[in-house]
């Protein structure tokens, strides 16, 4: 079955790996890009080969199947005009800013027809994996502890306004783990209590994140997702979750399968890390077009995205009161 | 300069082999069972005792090194104070505010030399990173893994009221040199796990200065693991940090397995102990004085009174 698929919006800093990967594979068709931003959607068509199509009806109208790279705050709309549209989607993360509106796409998926991914690329990493069948074959015992960060360095742009993106680290950078978490442990998150503020940027948004939670059986889950690496850190950011059990401990780290390269001159000059695991990224879209072609649900469903929008929610009010606050789906 | 050590166990033996680089005299070591045994094994040229009284009383001791359980600092203190010798108690200074009070009433009262042991501000890594500029502080990360201490005489660690818990005998390590680093702390809420024989920590700090911190601090790792102790301060202005996971400047392969050492010249116990020594000769603080080491005591307390009320406690608050 020939599918075709688009890019809606290619606002987010991952876009450019989801339309490399729609490029690269034989078989789909990367029909085209839009953007409300014709000049973002035209460098992103020109650079992977595909057609900017201004209106995004039209686009919709020509494809099965589409990556929304949008800023969380139109996660809800585009998710609404694909569905309308009968077109299936998969979305950046987090699913929605707020809980109310992750929520209300959990309906409309409920009640649509289409097919609605939460982009967790982490649930593909190897190490994760092999993580999830430690856990479940009971390798380490009992969880008693899980401690994870996903820290990283200032994104800038619309991360950094609240209207687009909602919030800050605790936004951009608590979901990932938390999601991992539930993922390979099958209990979800109960209670959050947070320390955010401002330290690293002068941003109008947090850029301090560390959240101590509790899991359903009271499991203690603590998770540093700052951006608090700087800008000539040698990588991005990490991202990395240890479990305490009662017979061993077990650690991963997603970015530790890598290869310096030091570029001895030029603008390019200094060391760069260069990855040699499993690209994620083109798993997660692997995924997703699997479950297209097979009429099943991606790999993470609105149903288990709406659980970390949850988590940031509480995370936010955790802050405002000061003390720790039971998650509420 | 004349020490007596009370305590025949692990720490008393981490404490011997930096004294034996220095030029002082181990002339006593009291220890309730069979202290005989510890000078032997060690070749000391020093009396054995098996009560602390008796040792200061007879060995016209300069200074007592108080290497035992925590519950029993205080009356030990108070046996130095009696024989005017200068104490130096290893961390953490007693099990609560009032025996750190106790404790300071007495040394202040007889104007001797105090020191508590809290090491890791002597470790080359640590002093190395607290010199390093990060600008303003922002994210603070230490964490300490280790295996349940199986060396404690009598199983004392696995009584929680002689060790009081994870946060106030490990974590105490971090919460003392984060302190130093970045100033007092606010607020602490803190979780934890417990079972029989394991016990693992988080707490979240949030500084006076406005930075945010942790420390996560674990009794609950498998023996197979190295010893893990890892630390980042980020600030505005920069980051450091260091882990002794990828510290392994000397390893060694033999079929019974690997051996990894980070050798130093004078490692961080060496220069606590000279710094000590030092103090009492030339009659100038310590570093880490009475004062200092009760602060780091509030500051486990609030820690474990979190992980118990399940909410976040204000620091100066805990005063007993």
């Amino acid at each position: 079955m020939s599918l075709d698929v688009g890019v809606l919006s290619a606002a987010h800093v991952h876009t450019d790996g989801y339309a490399a990967e729609l490029s690269r594979r034989t078989d789909l068709s990367f029909v085209g890009v839009t953007d409300g931003d014709e000049r973002r959607g035209t460098t992103c068509a020109d650079r992977h080969g595909t057609e900017y199509v201004a209106d995004p009806d039209e686009l919709l109208g020509r494809i099965d199947a589409g990556v929304i790279c949008a800023p969380n705050a139109d996660h809800r709309a585009w998710i609404e005009r694909a569905a309308a549209a009968g077109v299936h989607v998969l979305c950046e993360k987090p699913l929605a800013p707020t809980l109310e509106e992750a929520r209300a796409i959990v309906e409309l998926w409920r009640e649509s027809e289409v097919n609605v991914g939460v982009a967790m690329p982490l649930r593909f990493s190897e190490a994760a994996t092999r993580a999830k069948r430690a856990l479940e074959d009971g390798e380490i015992g009992r969880i008693g502890a899980i401690s994870g960060t996903n820290r990283g360095k200032m994104p800038g742009g619309w991360f950094v306004d609240p209207e687009e993106a909602g919030g800050g680290a605790v936004m951009d950078h608590t979901v990932h783990i938390v999601d991992l978490v539930e993922h390979l442990t099958g209990r979800t998150v109960s209670e959050v209590y947070a320390e955010i503020d401002t330290r690293f940027h002068e941003i109008p948004v947090e850029d301090v994140n560390v959240l101590s939670m509790s899991l359903s059986d009271g499991t203690p889950f603590l998770l540093d997702g700052s951006w608090s690496k700087p800008e000539s850190w040698h990588t991005w950011g990490d991202a990395t979750v240890e479990f305490v059990g009662s017979e061993g401990a077990l650690a991963v780290d997603t970015t530790d399968q890598s290869v310096a390269h030091t570029v001895a001159s030029g603008p390019e000059a200094g060391v760069h890390t260069v990855s040699h695991a499993t690209d994620t990224s083109a798993a997660l879209i692997a995924d997703f077009v699997a479950s297209v072609r097979e009429d099943r649900d991606p790999m993470t469903t609105p149903e288990e995205g709406v659980r970390a929008v949850a988590v940031v929610e509480a995370a936010y009010e955790s802050a405002e009161r000061g003390e720790p606050v039971a998650v509420e789906l | 300069m004349r020490i007596g050590i009370a305590g025949a166990g692990f720490m008393a033996e981490t404490h011997l082999a930096a004294y034996a680089e220095m030029d002082v005299e181990v002339v006593g070591v009291a220890a309730p069972s069979d202290p005989r045994r510890f000078v032997d094994e060690h070749g000391l040229d020093a009396t054995p005792y098996t009560d602390v009284a008796s040792m200061c009383a007879n060995e016209g001791i300069d200074a007592l090194d108080v290497c035992t359980p925590t519950h029993t600092h205080v009356d030990l203190v108070r046996c130095a104070v009696e024989a005017e010798a200068a104490v130096f108690v290893e961390k953490p200074i007693a099990s609560t505010l009032d025996g750190a009070r106790e404790i300071a009433d007495a040394v202040d009262r007889a104007e001797l030399t105090f020191m508590a042991g809290h090491v890791v501000r002597f470790f080359p890594e640590y002093a190395t990173a607290a010199e390093l500029e990060v600008g303003t502080p922002g994210v603070a990360r230490a964490r300490r893994l280790s295996p349940f201490p199986e060396w404690g005489s009598e199983d004392w660690f696995a009584d929680r009221e002689k060790s009081g818990g994870i946060f106030v005998d490990l974590a105490i390590h971090d919460l003392d040199y984060l302190r130093w680093c970045w100033g007092e702390v606010e607020r602490v809420f803190a979780r934890r796990h417990r079972e029989p024989r394991a016990e693992h920590g988080f707490v979240t700090l949030r500084f006076e200065c406005g930075a945010v911190g942790y420390v996560e601090a674990s009794w609950a790792q498998p023996e197979s693991r190295a010893f893990t102790s890892e630390l980042e301060l980020a600030g505005d202005a920069g980051l450091v940090e260091f882990s002794t996971e990828s510290d392994s400047p000397y390893r060694q392969w033999t079929d019974d397995g690997e051996l990894v050492e980070s050798p130093h010249a004078k490692g961080g116990y060496r220069r606590e102990l000279e710094h000590f020594v030092s103090c009492v000769e030339s009659g100038t603080d310590p570093a880490v004085g009475v004062r200092e080491a009760t602060e780091s005591l509030r500051l486990a307390l609030a820690a474990e009174r979190s992980a118990d009320r399940g909410r976040p406690i204000t620091v100066s608050e805990v005063v007993a």
